[in-house]
């Protein structure tokens, strides 16, 4: 798995595409995604705004955790692309607080599994590890 | 050494900055290992962080000291001067000093920033490593009211003054170590 972070708007999915030599097909959305699904088959590449997903499972009653590793048993090799989200004042809404911490505690986990992880900023993506 | 560590909301900074700390006092002669805590158990969310930062800890032979405000005045005392002379302190977090600092009654309000600098230099003076933690607050691209946006302000002036400072800054991008200044030393590190 390769994850890849950055601020919003920062060209994280260009930069994947580019940088993997892959389509823009082959990257599903989180925003998106059917959450039934167990992820799209047959090398699915990329799936971006994992923030986004974390986010839906919260809401739908799933342990985001548990959902990840379903996502990632099928496709071991897939690259991640998340938001860089908690770098602002916490929020009054402790649902809020909730979900930063759970996908912030998440992406550590990735991270460390990770066979590499890039950080993008301006459109530039630095290989982190 | 100096250790700056920044990052956002569950970054991992507060690990990193814990392995780097005990790797620190463990290269060091002598000297306590410290655990500096600025969080004031106000609320339910923040006994949670704490009790999750303990368990962190735990088993590190951290002797935690807590401390709400001036750190300075913290430096005076003869107990703690004696117990952090040669020590390796962790300090925690610089997010929830500065609020304290800012917004409680004993803080230094307006003089907040001088207040917290004056300290760190009292820590660095007393011991032999300290390393620093700090958030990230200043990415959300939301504009506060006025006593939020003197909060990051402030905040943000103190990391920079840190930062000029620190033999080290390294920004944690959920738990990968970006080094902002100096060589780090390899832990974590690609």
């Amino acid at each position: 798995m390769i994850l890849v972070t950055g601020g919003a708007w920062q060209g994280k999915k260009e930069f994947v595409c580019q940088h993997f030599h892959l389509p823009q097909e082959k990257v599903t959305d989180g925003r998106t995604f059917v959450l039934e699904e167990k992820g799209p088959s047959g090398g699915p590449a990329a799936l971006d705004h994992y923030e986004a997903l974390v986010r839906r499972w919260i809401k739908a009653g799933a342990d985001p955790e548990t959902m990840t590793r379903r996502l990632l048993d099928g496709n071991p090799e897939m690259i991640l692309i998340t938001d860089e989200i908690g770098c602002g004042i916490i929020p009054m809404d402790p649902e809020e607080v909730q979900y930063r911490e759970v996908h912030g505690r998440l992406c550590c986990r990735l991270a460390q599994s990770a066979g590499q992880v890039y950080l993008v900023e301006c459109g530039i993506g630095r290989r982190i590890k | 050494m100096f250790l700056l560590v920044y990052g956002g909301s569950a970054s991992g900074k507060s690990a990193y900055a814990e392995q780097r700390t005990v790797r620190l006092h463990q290269q060091s002669t002598a000297g306590q290992l410290i655990y500096l805590a600025a969080m004031k158990p106000y609320s339910q969310a923040a006994q949670q962080r704490i009790r999750r930062h303990r368990r962190l800890r735990a088993g590190k032979g951290f002797r935690t000291v807590e401390r709400y405000t001036d750190l300075y005045g913290l430096c005076q005392d003869p107990a703690f001067a004696r117990a952090a002379a040669g020590s390796t302190i962790l300090l925690e977090c610089m997010s929830n000093l500065t609020a304290n600092e800012i917004f409680e009654p004993e803080g230094a309000g307006a003089q907040a920033a001088d207040a917290i600098l004056k300290g760190i230099e009292a820590l660095r003076a007393l011991s032999a490593n300290l390393t620093a933690v700090t958030l990230d607050v200043f990415g959300d691209g939301v504009h506060y009211d006025e006593s939020v946006e003197r909060y990051r302000r402030t905040l943000a002036f103190v990391n920079r003054e840190m930062a000029k400072q620190a033999d080290e800054a390294v920004r944690v991008v959920y738990s990968i170590p970006v080094i902002l200044k100096g060589a780090g030393d390899g832990i974590w590190n690609p």
